[in-house]
């Protein structure tokens, strides 16, 4: 019971800051930021490996949301709609960093992906094996199996084909697949 | 592909993570904010500042605008009264020998008419009666292009206007004379026929101006709509009576 009335009462205070937020008021805004920006900036510090350029993408995500307040319908979770801007803020910049590529090798479809991997890994060594997969394995992988897109919502997002989505989320389980056998083969070295 | 427990895993590990900015990055964040809204507000005052000067432009070109109306209109209204002073002189005078003279004319007519007997005497005597006077007065101003004229205001544009009148006045009286001579006695219908032709004469003389070259639409314009309007009316009444005709034989000659 008092877990759901503190629920209600976030919900409560959330909206009564974003009716500020949305008046521009600066310190509801500040709120709002404080609030949501460490988890945000963990988001685009999944697809951008360098922290500095992650802030600024974060930065530039916020600044959106704060500019297009009065465009959020109520419909889902203010944090939801924050996120999908910070994805796309994190792609932009990506791609104005440098070219996406997609590369087209014949991809066989099998189901080698082992699924019992040792998922005894640190959260800092996961972000590292990410941050080594080329730009395209890593977005399309972090957006199907991290943030749960569609391929069809990946391929419209990134101007990809759904089929070009697919292999690309293939080729990185792959080559996660054989960093994760590396780690585990030299922690077992190790032992 | 479905998803499996490592990518569950991966994503539980990851979703818990949080990574604090840096220590300015909220006042870099409101640096920026607070540009944009100064932009924003600039960009309002500009666009005010533009609706504004549109709105009093808007305002001043449809106050010069009613201006131009109030000046120009009495310009509307002066240019008639221009073009009389340009012409109208000659125009007014047309006009007004063109009613003397038929009224002179008339009245000369309606003289004869009442005494046909005495025509002779009058045309004998023109110094002396009515239509004698204007007659001589008319002949003189022709030939002594005096200015002073019983009855008739002494423009100089209007005298010559008058010429032409006169000099029709004068054939008329000429052919009276030369009439008289030939016979003792003149009736009515010669009289009138001589003024008949003489009103025609003053109305071509209207109509096309010989000196000028120029012919007086207004006129032609009238002339010719009044011969439509005539010869409409006549084709109506062609129409009517060949088809009353038509229809009349038909009943007559039903039962043949």
């Amino acid at each position: 019971m008092k877990h759901l009335l503190k629920v209600i009462q976030l919900y409560k205070n959330e909206n009564t800051l974003l009716d500020k937020a949305i008046k521009n008021n600066r310190e509801a805004q500040q709120v709002l930021f404080e609030l949501h920006a460490p988890k945000m900036l963990s988001v685009c510090r999944y697809y951008i490996k360098d922290l500095q350029h992650a802030e600024e993408a974060m930065l530039n995500g916020f600044f959106k949301v704060f500019t297009n307040l009065k465009n959020f319908k109520a419909e889902g979770s203010f944090e939801g709609w924050i996120r999908r801007i910070m994805i796309r803020e994190s792609i932009s910049f990506l791609r104005l960093q440098k070219h996406i590529e997609f590369p087209m090798e014949t991809a066989e479809h099998q189901n080698d992906y082992n699924n019992n991997i040792n998922t005894n890994i640190e959260v800092e060594q996961i972000q590292q094996l990410i941050d080594e997969l080329p730009e395209g394995y890593k977005i399309v992988f972090i957006m199907y199996a991290i943030e749960g897109y569609k391929h069809h919502e990946i391929a419209s997002m990134l101007n990809i084909t759904e089929g070009t989505s697919k292999s690309q989320l293939f080729k990185a389980r792959h080559l996660l697949q054989q960093k994760i056998n590396d780690i585990n083969t030299m922690s077992y070295g190790i032992k | 592909m479905e998803s499996n427990k490592f990518e569950e895993s991966l994503k539980n590990t990851l979703e818990k993570r949080t990574v604090q900015p840096s220590s300015d990055a909220w006042e870099r964040l409101e640096v920026r904010l607070e540009a944009s809204k100064q932009k924003k507000v600039k960009s309002f005052f500009w666009l005010g500042m533009a609706a504004s000067i549109v709105g009093v432009l808007l305002v001043v070109s449809q106050f010069l605008n009613n201006e131009k109306i109030q000046t120009i209109t009495p310009v509307i209204v002066e240019t008639p009264s221009v073009i009389n002073n340009d012409k109208g002189m000659k125009v007014i005078a047309e006009e007004s020998t063109d009613n003397d003279t038929l009224n002179n004319i008339k009245t000369n007519k309606v003289e004869l008419k009442t005494y046909p007997q005495k025509a002779q005497q009058v045309v004998k005597a023109s110094t002396k009666i009515q239509i004698g006077k204007i007659i001589s007065n008319n002949v003189a101003s022709v030939e002594d292009k005096s200015v002073n004229q019983e009855g008739i205001p002494a423009f100089p544009i209007k005298q010559e206007a008058l010429s032409i009148e006169d000099q029709e006045i004068n054939h008329v009286v000429a052919q009276v004379k030369i009439l008289k001579e030939n016979n003792s006695t003149i009736t009515d219908e010669a009289i009138e026929s001589l003024l008949q032709e003489a009103l025609k004469d003053i109305r071509k003389q209207q109509l096309y101006n010989e000196k000028t070259g120029v012919v007086d639409a207004r006129l032609l314009l009238e002339n010719v709509e009044a011969d439509l309007e005539k010869s409409f009316r006549d084709k109506v009444f062609e129409a009517l009576k060949s088809n009353f005709n038509f229809v009349k034989t038909a009943v007559a000659q039903r039962n043949d």
